[in-house]
């Protein structure tokens, strides 16, 4: 599991995440992922165009950062799951609570 | 992994540790089992996905002692249209079908513990049965092969 974050602009971070979002792959990025998700930045894009599997502790996961992310004023948005990511989010009502987009500068806009 | 793939593949069998260490193994050897029926992907990604969910529930919250000291057999079968996985355990008795979460998005973090896997398992598969047999839960779960 791979965590990668950049900077868009002044105030959103991308975090990008790469590898399996099962127990094993939660339990390596948790700490890393629910401190870069406290950052002091404002909004926050979380992409999964490199995560093939996602259960519902990735999925507890994305909740925990979609609360700490809205508590403080900011805006989340998921970035380019594949079928079968996008139909986990979907079955379980994620989609309603965090928008789901394809493209970057869709979810930039989403968010800023 | 307490038997190797190999040895049981052909009964497209495997028994795994009750400990989560070991879900990563059982994700590699299902999807191979499941492959070996010709079902597209998304059913490979459906059969992962729930046995991921129930596996973990299982470990997580169905021992009262040491879950690593019990086996939990996972095996994979064709059923007429079918194609089914059956998990095994001795753990406490736990009836997934007994409780309708019905899940709404608001109410997913306050979920009860385990209550999104057993609705994405409903939610992935044709058909799910429980039996109590004896001291242990068969769980089966049942995805249409076309």
């Amino acid at each position: 599991m791979v965590v990668n974050d950049e900077l868009i602009g002044e105030s959103v971070h991308k975090i990008k995440l790469s590898g399996r979002l099962d127990v094993a792959g939660v339990g390596q990025i948790e700490t890393r992922f629910s401190g870069l998700t406290a950052a002091p930045r404002k909004s926050l894009i979380v992409d999964l165009s490199e995560v093939p599997f996602l259960s519902s502790l990735g999925i507890r996961l994305m909740l925990m950062c979609a609360k700490s992310v809205t508590k403080r004023g900011g805006r989340i948005a998921v970035l380019g799951p594949d079928e079968n990511v996008r139909g986990v989010l979907v079955a379980a009502g994620i989609d309603k609570l965090i928008p789901i987009f394809s493209a970057l500068n869709e979810a930039v806009a989403a968010v800023s | 992994v307490v038997s190797s793939p190999e040895h049981q593949a052909a009964e497209h069998k495997l028994v795994i540790r009750g400990d989560l260490a070991d879900l990563s193994g059982m994700s590699v050897w299902l999807a191979s089992a499941v492959e070996d029926f010709a079902v597209p992907a998304t059913t490979v990604f459906a059969f992962d996905l729930c046995a991921n969910e129930a596996v973990t529930n299982t470990i997580s919250y169905g021992y009262r002692d040491n879950p690593a000291e019990h086996n939990i057999t996972l095996q994979v079968q064709r059923e007429g249209d079918f194609l089914s996985l059956t998990i095994t355990d001795d753990g406490i008795a736990f009836n997934p079908l007994e409780r309708d979460y019905r899940l709404l998005p608001a109410d997913l973090e306050a979920a009860p513990i385990g209550g999104l896997g057993v609705e994405l398992i409903r939610k992935y598969m044709d058909q799910v049965r429980y039996a109590r047999v004896g001291d242990c839960n068969v769980l089966t779960m049942l995805a249409a092969l076309s």
